[in-house]
């Protein structure tokens, strides 16, 4: 307490040494960053040694809601979290190598005020790991400062949108690039990713891209795209790791080539692992898959997850070229849809010829959204028979199924003796 | 029994032992895999090999006593063997740093000199959790830190961030304290002479002006409502703050006014930051929920602050233009 008991605690610390204070810098640097900011900073009542040793603290995490006051003053609290956050990085005195602001809104800031204030001083303490996440779409424009940022190896940026200045030099130590519920509307993406020569991880989570995107990225390993998209055009040829999702709007019928030229990317993929086509991509993509014109195998395909409608007569083409090609295939997921627009194939699954043999590696299939229809059946047949070291199918019906057809599915001949078919 | 002694000494001899020799002198061996398990024993082994005998044994840092020693060995045994399935390390993670904090503190100094990573982020993590949502005055106690800012330092407003009560409280305090060191401050130019007789003049009208306007002296009960009148002032605030320079023409409120403004917010502020009026860096809020019986001891401790506080300012130089909204003391940043 401090009623007259500061005297007292001075006797008393005399004879007790003190045992934290004298610890490496980079340890205590390690148990400020472990505490909430706030807390972090208040060390700096402890004692002399302790006065400034959150200023040099390596990483600075804010999030706004641990500042609310709870009283429903929501701008108040803003303006309150924006002068701590510049104060505490006026104050702060050394470099900063990760930081990350957590709030609901960054625009309310005055214009040209504090985001611009904040990025300014990261970008002259040496930052390499940025995280800025708000909750609202094309919430405020990133600072020129931030293209200043050298160091910069980590970049996760929420609601914003962005202009590359002039003589952008470009990020040389940047490996991953994560866009949440950003909004494009020319290739600042594409121009983006092609000045960063290192980068291996591109993610664009909630994309709404009026524009046409291109990815030009020779070191690339993972990408991740999902949203809304015009027009993707992708030269990543050592992708290991590709998912990508492409929403439409409902009612909308993708033309033919219009948003995914899947034939030229995969035609260019060298070193891709797993692959995952979602929402409408694979069936844009179909458009453009022309049997017997794939260039390479992908030997290294080990995994695919597709949303397809089988029984579409283009879509089940792409999925039987893109089968062809990916002999070493293990595991398997398709999401099957029924797009119901275009005109439905009954045989094109059973006049493929078996000695083909398409699925000699697979080890494990998973099929949701099974309707018994007579291409999903064909398909199930024919991966049956043409599997041989399957050791599990897993049939999702969503109880759609009636016992009899059911009964079908378990008497199909199979391949594999080990095969274990799971019906849910 | 010497069978038995023969079955146990067999497997054994075919393990390969370590020694190594803390700073004190102290020598021990363990299992080759399990000090294998830290990178600087590691070091020492394949590139120096020493601590094959009990003559050449690793000499370990000055940082790493016997007891940390065996707790880090206990920890290399437990993390080196590679069956373990996650949940069962965290487990073990979890149970070893159970431990007295001073013991604690040891550890993570000796895992830092042994440069052993996990260990060094598990302890710290520990010691973070053992600092969070305590008070300064407990995080003194446990880790037996001095209480040696200066009265000076403290007189910064504190950042309340968390709206500590205490806090609130202190700054009460410290703010009654300036106030108090501002007019003994006062009393002593008065006493001086020699120093600026224009200004003395202005000085004293000031003072006469706050006092009639019930700017009290030493008296604690009467200045602690006028504190809070003034922190009233205080709140409607940063247009009062531009710096007040002429004193000879404000009208006699103003100087109050803007005295007290400057007593509750520090110098070192920029006029910047005085837009995000009440937070976080000064309080601004006032209740003066105590009840009596505090009130008494506060008082009496912002006295005997003031009389040790005295005798500072007596000695320290008092220069400037001794302008009565100036404490050359605070000026610093």
């Amino acid at each position: 307490m401090d009623r007259g008991g500061s005297q007292k605690k001075r006797h008393k610390s005399v004879a007790n040494a003190d045992i934290i204070s004298n610890l490496p810098d980079v340890i205590k640097d390690k148990i400020l960053c472990c505490l909430p900011i706030k807390e972090a900073i208040r060390t700096c009542f402890l004692s002399r040694k302790w006065r400034y040793t959150w200023a040099s603290m390596t990483e600075l995490m804010f999030r706004e809601d641990d500042f609310a006051l709870g009283n429903g003053n929501e701008d108040g609290d803003s303006v309150r979290f924006a002068s701590f956050v510049h104060t505490s990085l006026s104050l702060h005195n050394g470099p900063i190598l990760k930081f990350e602001m957590n709030a609901r809104r960054v625009h309310t800031f005055s214009p040209g005020g504090h985001i611009h204030r904040w990025m300014l001083i990261l970008s002259r303490n040496g930052i390499k790991d940025i995280q800025i996440k708000t909750r609202i779409w094309r919430n405020y424009k990133i600072p020129s400062s931030f293209f200043s940022c050298v160091e910069l190896e980590y970049a996760c940026l929420q609601g914003c949108i962005f202009q590359l200045p002039p003589l952008f030099t470009g990020f040389k130590r940047m490996h991953t690039l994560h866009f949440v519920e950003f909004c494009a509307t020319e290739n600042n993406i594409g121009e983006l990713v092609a000045s960063c020569p290192n980068l291996e991880e591109l993610i664009l989570s909630r994309l709404l891209s009026f524009a046409d995107i291109t990815i030009h990225s020779t070191k690339l390993k993972v990408l991740r795209v999902d949203g809304m998209f015009k027009h993707l055009n992708l030269v990543t040829p050592h992708v290991s790791s590709a998912v990508i999702n492409l929403q439409v709007n409902t009612g909308y019928v993708p033309r033919a080539g219009s948003n995914f030229n899947l034939s030229q990317f995969i035609g260019s993929l060298l070193d891709i692992e797993n692959i995952s086509l979602l929402g409408h991509a694979f069936e844009c993509a179909a458009h453009g898959i022309v049997p017997g014109k794939l260039p390479r195998l992908l030997n290294q395909l080990t995994e695919v997850t597709l949303e397809l409608d089988l029984g579409n007569l283009k879509e089940a083409n792409a999925a039987h070229c893109l089968f062809q090609i990916a002999p070493n295939l293990r595991r398997m997921e398709l999401q099957l849809m029924h797009r119901g627009y275009s005109a439905p194939t009954s045989n094109f699954w059973d006049s493929v010829d078996h000695q083909d043999c398409l699925f000699k590696n697979l080890y494990t299939v998973v099929m949701n959204n099974f309707t018994g229809s007579c291409a999903e059946s064909g398909f199930l047949e024919l991966l049956l028979k043409d599997a041989p070291v399957l050791r599990s199918a897993r049939i999702e019906d969503n109880n759609k199924l009636d016992k009899e057809s059911l009964k079908l599915i378990l008497k199909m001949r199979r391949a594999s003796k080990d095969a274990e078919i799971i019906l849910l | 029994m010497s069978e038995s002694e023969l079955a146990v000494i067999k497997p054994e001899a075919l393990k390969t032992y370590i020694w190594l020799q803390c700073f004190d002198g102290s020598i021990q061996q363990v299992e080759e895999e399990v000090a294998m398990f830290c990178p600087m024993i590691c070091r020492e082994i394949v590139k120096n090999g020493t601590g094959s005998s009990k003559n050449h044994a690793i000499a370990l840092p000055e940082r790493v006593n016997p007891t940390s020693l065996s707790l880090i060995l206990d920890y290399c045994r437990f993390h080196q063997v590679t069956g373990r399935s996650n949940k069962e390390r965290k487990s073990f993670d979890e149970k070893f740093v159970r431990i007295e904090t001073e013991r604690l503190c040891e550890l993570t100094s000796a895992a830092d000199s042994l440069q052993l990573k996990p260990l060094v982020d598990l302890t710290s993590r520990a010691l973070a959790r053992i600092i969070e949502g305590k008070t300064p005055e407990e995080i003194r106690d446990i880790f037996h830190l001095p209480d040696d800012l200066t009265e000076e330092e403290k007189l910064e407003p504190l950042k309340n961030i968390n709206d500590d009560p205490r806090i609130r409280l202190l700054n009460r305090l410290y703010a009654k304290k300036r106030k108090e060191l501002q007019e003994r401050h006062e009393r002593q130019k008065l006493k001086d002479v020699q120093v600026q007789k224009v200004q003395k003049d202005e000085r004293s009208l000031d003072e006469l002006l706050c006092f009639i306007n019930g700017d009290g002296g030493g008296r604690a009960t009467k200045s602690k409502k006028k504190n809070k009148r003034r922190k009233d002032h205080a709140k409607n605030p940063p247009k009062a703050d531009s710096e007040p320079l002429d004193a000879e023409g404000a009208a006699c409120v103003v100087p109050c006014k803007v005295d007290s403004s400057n007593v509750s917010r520090l110098p070192c502020q920029n006029p910047d930051m005085q837009d995000d009026a009440e937070y976080p860096f000064e309080d601004a809020d006032l209740d003066d929920g105590l009840d009596p019986a505090m009130k008494e001891e506060l008082d009496r401790e912002v006295e005997d602050f003031a009389r040790r506080l005295n005798s500072v300012w007596n000695e320290s130089h008092i220069g400037g233009n001794g302008s009565v909204q100036r404490f050359p003391g605070f000026n610093h940043r």
